[in-house]
């Protein structure tokens, strides 16, 4: 109920989104540094496989099988300008085809993780105890 | 624009391959598999004094709104929790995607 209102209550806070990115593993990094620029402190790669028909992968563009899941924390308002991007770099970087899309957070605990996640230090320190 | 939901889907392992298989009949296109432990059975673990190391593999679909239905159905039925595939599938919300044309979507 409360983190519903929070927004309202102090517009300084954003909502924050969970994006994720599933591109070659080999382009794992460059993913990472490019959404790195863009306020994002953390974010979490996890390995996978692809499984597109085959006829299709050639299609796509998406010859290498081995993928790289990145999992990344950002805030609502860069949402646009990461997505924006990341289309261009999947358009235009040599194997660097992927797809990207951002889960919406409901809840989050812990006043300092949020800080950390935001890059924000919107609290003073009498409203952190508050939270 | 079609929206977009990713569908989660929970297997043992070996069985990834029948979920993107009953998937991609009823209209997805591709999915990812990650590798996974799953951690259900601690009291069973306590009770007979053994670790169980249950291996799972998790297969996220991205799929439009309109077949999402079709595809869980779909999925219950083939790799569902009677099933040996003991499979849970689930979808959440998407909000923006990119790279994924909406238009190849479609068909």
């Amino acid at each position: 109920m409360a983190n519903k209102e929070i927004s309202k209550v102090n517009p300084s806070i954003k909502k924050l989104k969970l994006l994720v990115t599933i591109v070659d593993r080999s382009k794992a990094l460059f993913y990472t540094d490019l959404i790195e620029q863009f306020e994002v402190n953390m974010q979490t790669v996890v390995y996978g496989k692809g499984t597109a028909a085959s006829e299709m992968l050639s299609y796509l563009g998406l010859a290498e099988i081995e993928k790289a899941v990145i999992l990344s924390f950002v805030k609502e308002d860069n949402v646009k300008e990461i997505l924006e991007t990341l289309n261009e770099k999947f358009q235009k970087v040599k194997n660097g085809k992927g797809i990207a899309y951002t889960i919406p957070l409901k809840s989050i605990i812990g006043v300092s993780i949020y800080q950390f996640l935001a890059n924000s230090k919107v609290f003073k320190k009498e409203e952190q105890s508050n939270e | 624009m079609s929206n977009f939901e990713v569908i989660l889907c929970i297997v043992n392992t070996g069985f990834a391959e029948l979920v993107m298989d009953t998937a991609r009949k009823l209209g997805a296109r591709g999915g990812t598999i990650i590798n996974g432990r799953g951690t259900a059975s601690k009291e069973a673990e306590k009770i007979f004094n053994i670790t169980i190391q249950p291996e799972k593999e998790i297969v996220m679909i991205l799929v439009s709104s309109e077949i999402k239905d079709g595809i869980l159905k779909g999925l219950y039925d083939a790799i569902g929790v009677n099933t040996p595939a003991q499979g849970i599938a689930f979808t959440l919300p998407v909000d923006d995607v990119v790279g994924i044309g909406s238009d190849k979507q479609a068909k």
